[in-house]
């Protein structure tokens, strides 16, 4: 969590946006049918489908609006302005910021790996060479089981290099071959095991 | 109810539910002990794959009451020999736990936890047996005016004491999760409400993707954000065996920690943590030797992993009579139970007169198995939480995207998972709870759908919800648990609390 100094001024800008977003949601219900008919009544303001969403559009907003009072009592307005430059220019020399978006965004790339199958060309090459024809072989040549597999590796060997790297030093061979091993096991291992033995369909 | 439990004992230990139930347990185990993985999250992982597997609900019922079980008892293990606690549920047992571990007493620590975890599961699930019938009968009396109030109080109560800021925060976590409800199909008319068009929201959002990304992703951002955050050289585990002498010295100090845990469980939302420190609290307070509080005193392991242990069948109570679940992980067996077919409620008993009976039962046969498991893994939770985050944490990731496509084969879900989990971070570094998120997610339809009813039942009046005696009642505690908040009140009533002081002192 944010520290006591931090907070109050983050809470400015968050609540403003969580108003901005009860109103947006009233505003929608609005857009909705405003009566409905159901159950033998007709054309009545309590059935419509827009009845619920205003009313949580009203609480949030509601609520959002006695976060913003509170931190404008506690002084969140006083250098506002400068405080929010000043952590915008200083937000990606932070460490914690660039570790996190680091971990997202390595992440996010590795959903994109499974939706766009980069590498489900390379089972069409595999299955030209299948000669065994057993269920290990059929489950390493089919697309979605090879791009599994070969996603989950990079993301993970690469996770792992980044993170476990001790004390900013080039891994030497030793941790090169353990990344290696580990992020070879566990994806196959998990794509296997989901696919063949659990019967879940991987992506 | 308990003669249909005694019939279930039996029979829902076939072969296959004991071997689910013992993997699903040491899973549990190991899962709690490793900091960073909690009980909510083990339930939230497992659901897609038990549910992936085409089990028999009872399997799946097996499958995942072992996960939690075992995830809340396991968070002891590495509280004690590490001081870290595995889940927030141990948090007080580390207090106490780890200065015995260094005493050299983590053994007989561990055992001790694992007996009254084992004893504070079973009092949960006596509690549920006794308090499901007769809440059962309360709420056949409930209307749609009364259901609307209970989701309302729900998520209002569990946001006022889950916030780590401002109770208003946890209220506004509530909404926007009520809000996240709303989007899909009307459950009424049919209306696409906020889908903008996109045909995979149509039915509304999932809460199983949503909630793994509120939970995993947070996690493991913070575990990998701080790079000191690595391993903790582990204490030798000595032999882990209880002081019988110690636990008969504290039999009623373990039945007041049981009935604080299956309390706590009862209210909507609020999980096993802050049974855990209540009852921890409520022990050093009338404790004789007070002095002795965070130096390492048994009591207070045997107060915390009762509680968080008796918590789980309190937090079913509500979860089977009501559809309102008692605590995060509950949440997330609503969700699976749902996924299953099953509609909790107080027409349950009449719908699937033997699901409550089996589920007692399965809690009954997880804490033995947990007892069993709890002492031979005791060496072997030590070690494996020695693993470091930074191959951990990838491989939670890998399980969260899996879990969250193998739902509805869509990576729509994916995508989803993630980009909440980004949200879910943001505001949980601005001190917004997730679980009231959950809570309005899970109770956002039976609120939408019964406050609209309970107005066409009455023609468009209001007055149902000021002349049914339960729904005042709720009104009350509503409007108390939003008031207790505001200065004003509490001003008003410690004047009060002091006018009322001052007349008794001057009476005597």
């Amino acid at each position: 969590m944010l520290s006591k100094e931090q907070l109050p001024k983050a809470d400015v800008i968050a609540s403003i946006c969580l108003i901005l977003l009860g109103l947006a949601v009233i505003w929608g219900g609005t857009r909705m049918p405003l009566s409905g008919t159901y159950g033998g009544v007709v054309s009545t303001w309590y059935v419509s489908p827009a009845a619920f969403p205003i009313l949580v559009g009203g609480m949030i907003t509601l609520a959002a609006t006695l976060i913003l009072l509170r931190a404008i009592r506690k002084g969140a307005l006083r250098g506002l302005r400068e405080h929010v430059g000043h952590v915008a220019a200083g937000l990606w020399r932070r460490t914690g910021v660039r570790r996190t978006a680091v971990v997202y965004v390595w992440i996010v790339a590795y959903a994109a790996m499974l939706g766009l199958r980069p590498f489900g060309w390379v089972s069409g090459h595999l299955q030209e060479a299948d000669f065994l024809n057993s269920p290990l072989t059929r489950f390493c040549l089919e697309a979605e089981g090879v791009n599994y597999v070969l996603s989950s590796f990079v993301f993970l060997a690469g996770f792992i290099a980044m993170f476990l790297r001790p004390h900013g030093k080039l891994p030497r061979l030793r941790h090169v071959v353990m990344i290696v091993c580990i992020s070879a096991v566990v994806s196959f291992g998990m794509g296997y095991a989901f696919s063949e033995l659990l019967s879940v369909p991987l992506p | 109810m308990i003669e249909d439990f005694l019939v279930q004992l039996p029979s829902v230990l076939t072969p296959t539910n004991a071997l689910i139930l013992l993997c699903t347990v040491v899973l549990g185990i190991i899962f709690g002990a490793l900091p960073g993985l909690t009980a909510t999250l083990g339930v939230a992982l497992l659901t897609p794959v038990a549910y992936g597997l085409k089990l028999p609900t009872e399997s799946v019922m097996v499958a995942l009451l072992g996960m939690y079980v075992g995830a809340i008892y396991g968070g002891s293990h590495s509280a004690i020999m590490l001081n870290i606690p595995g889940t927030a549920a141990a948090a007080a047992t580390a207090v106490e736990g780890y200065p015995l571990a260094k005493q050299g007493r983590g053994g007989e620590a561990i055992g001790t936890a694992t007996v009254m975890s084992c004893f504070g599961t079973l009092a949960g699930m006596m509690a549920m047996l006794l308090v499901i019938p007769l809440l059962t009968r309360l709420t056949l009396q409930f209307s749609s005016v009364e259901f609307f109030l209970l989701a309302l109080f729900g998520v209002l109560i569990c946001g006022s004491l889950t916030s780590p800021d401002t109770p208003v925060k946890g209220w506004l976590a509530g909404f926007l999760g009520l809000l996240m409800a709303t989007v899909g199909a009307d459950p009424l008319q049919g209306y696409l409400r906020f889908t903008f068009g996109i045909r995979d929201l149509f039915d509304g959002i999932q809460p199983i993707p949503v909630l793994l990304g509120g939970f995993a992703i947070p996690q493991i951002i913070r575990s990998l954000k701080d790079p000191s955050a690595q391993v903790v050289a582990a204490r030798r585990v000595t032999r882990v065996m209880p002081r019988w002498s110690v636990l008969r010295r504290h039999v009623l100090l373990s039945l007041r920690s049981a009935l604080i845990g299956v309390g706590v469980g009862t209210i909507p939302g609020v999980g096993e943590d802050v049974a855990a420190w209540m009852a921890y609290d409520a022990a050093r307070k009338t404790s004789r030797n007070k002095e002795l509080y965070g130096k390492g005193n048994m009591e207070g392991v045997i107060a915390a992993e009762t509680a968080n242990n008796a918590c789980i069948g309190g937090a079913l109570v509500p979860l089977l009579t009501l559809g309102v679940p008692g605590s995060p992980p509950a949440a997330m067996l609503l969700g699976a139970i749902l996924l299953c077919g099953i509609r909790p409620g107080p027409l349950l008993p009449q719908e699937a007169p033997s699901f409550i009976p089996q589920m007692a039962a399965i809690l009954f046969w997880a804490s033995l198995t947990m007892l069993v498991c709890g002492f031979a893994m005791s060496k072997v939770t030590v070690w494996v939480v020695q693993m470091p985050v930074a191959i951990l944490m990838p491989m939670v990731a890998l399980f969260t995207v899996i879990g969250s496509y193998a739902l509805d084969n869509t990576m729509f879900n994916v995508y989803l998972m993630l980009g909440f989990g980004l949200i879910a971070y943001l505001l949980e570094e601005m001190g917004y709870p997730m679980a009231p998120l959950v809570i309005g997610i899970i109770l956002g339809p039976m609120a939408d759908m019964n406050l609209r009813r309970a107005i066409l039942a009455s023609g468009g009046s209001v007055g149902p919800f000021f002349g049914r005696p339960v729904a005042v009642v709720l009104m009350l505690l509503t409007a108390y648990s939003l008031l207790s908040q505001t200065r004003l009140f509490r001003a008003a009533v410690a004047r009060v609390r002091s006018a009322a002081g001052a007349a008794w002192r001057k009476a005597r």
